[in-house]
């Protein structure tokens, strides 16, 4: 497993851990879509999202996290707070 | 008795990309299987290419019938929770559910009827047959998709030693075959009678003896008949032609359902009498005509 180190850069900020979540959700979504077409900003699972996920593939992206990153989301509630977009998601991998 | 009015088969070596796969099934639908394995891509594949040009009707039923179902996956998911120590994957969760490959394959051929996964060990083909007959004749669908679909053992070794075959005597494969059967003749290339099923291969050799067959009669086993079930059988069936469609095409569980389409695709004619066995000893004829 591995660990992120904590920086004070805010994860949002990290461009380098932005691409790693985007390239972890995408292989293990096995999403047909360029890491460049996913905005930092918008909404993972907003109908309007060019991503298409559902319920099933944040239970699989939580746990690719979790296997990955050793972090763990408790509960449906933090896991809304903290998918709603890749900075979020991001921000709560490496806090300030 | 049911019309055969439609077959297809996907057999391709174990090791073949599942990316190779996908892209086989693509070919057919334009719905994206993104969490679809191995095992769910194999069965779509052989029933895509089994339909294409029939347009089944809505209420055709579905009977995926399989030896192991998906394997891998279930592989994947103890693996995982024993190992590892891990929560398993949801994909890979979900995936070991006995039904999703025949929930991908009604989603895929818009067949929202009648949905069943069937398994019965060596005889699972044989067995998925029995009922989708029986709700044939109950009234209860008027037409079936039928498939026989698995993926291959895990190692040489392990196949050969469960069926205690000599090493190389038969390519494993993997693969799933599909017949699309109907109640009417009108159109239909062929027909099925009802699956029999014998104690003994002389009771089998029996009956082959009251059955009025075609002049020219094919004839081909599954893996476990022995030299003595075939030495009965083929007594009473003197003049047939023999077909080791596993040595053509390889083997993989449920492989009778290979059998039938390999032996409709050939240009032969007549009908095929196929024989397949369990470990109960338990012996079941197949008979198939070809118009």
């Amino acid at each position: 497993m591995e660990r992120v180190v904590q920086f004070n850069m805010k994860g949002s900020l990290d461009e380098a851990l932005k691409t790693r979540i985007k390239q972890l959700i995408v292989d293990n979504c096995d999403l047909d879509i360029e890491l460049s077409d996913i905005d930092d900003e918008a909404p993972l699972f907003d109908r309007a999202s060019n991503l298409e996920l559902d319920s099933i593939d944040a239970l699989q992206i939580s746990i690719a996290i979790q296997n990955t990153f050793g972090i763990a989301i408790r509960d449906s509630k933090e896991m809304r707070r903290v998918m709603k977009s890749i900075n979020s998601f991001a921000d709560h991998i490496q806090p300030a | 008795m049911m019309h055969i009015h439609g077959h297809g088969s996907f057999v391709g070596p174990p090791v073949a990309d599942v990316k190779a796969i996908k892209a086989e099934v693509s070919r057919y639908t334009r719905i994206h299987f993104r969490r679809a394995n191995r095992f769910v891509l194999i069965a779509l594949a052989g029933a895509c290419r089994c339909v294409q040009g029939h347009d089944p009707a809505p209420a055709t039923a579905i009977y995926l019938t399989t030896e192991n179902g998906n394997l891998g996956d279930t592989e994947t998911v103890l693996n995982q929770i024993f190992h590892k120590h891990e929560f398993p994957m949801p994909y890979n969760f979900i995936n070991t559910m006995s039904n999703t490959a025949s929930f991908y394959v009604a989603q895929s051929l818009g067949l929202p009827g009648r949905n069943v996964t069937f398994s019965s060990k060596q005889l699972s083909f044989e067995r998925g047959l029995e009922l989708a007959f029986c709700d044939m004749a109950m009234g209860g669908i008027q037409s079936a998709l039928i498939g026989g679909a698995d993926e291959a053992c895990f190692s040489r070794d392990q196949f050969e030693a469960k069926f205690q075959l000599p090493y190389g005597q038969y390519e494993m494969v993997e693969g799933s075959s599909w017949l699309l059967l109907r109640r009417t003749a009108q159109g239909a290339l062929g027909a099925l009678r009802p699956p029999a099923t014998f104690e003994s291969a002389a009771a089998a050799a029996a009956w082959i003896g009251r059955q009025a067959l075609p002049d020219t009669v094919h004839l081909s086993y599954g893996i476990l008949p022995n030299a003595a079930d075939r030495e009965t059988i083929g007594q009473a069936l003197a003049d047939a032609v023999p077909m080791d469609y596993i040595a053509e095409r390889g083997y993989f569980d449920s492989a009778t359902a290979c059998g039938v389409t390999h032996f409709l695709e050939q240009g032969a004619t007549g009908c095929l009498v196929h024989v397949n066995k369990d470990f109960r000893d338990q012996l079941v004829l197949l008979v198939v005509e070809k118009y």
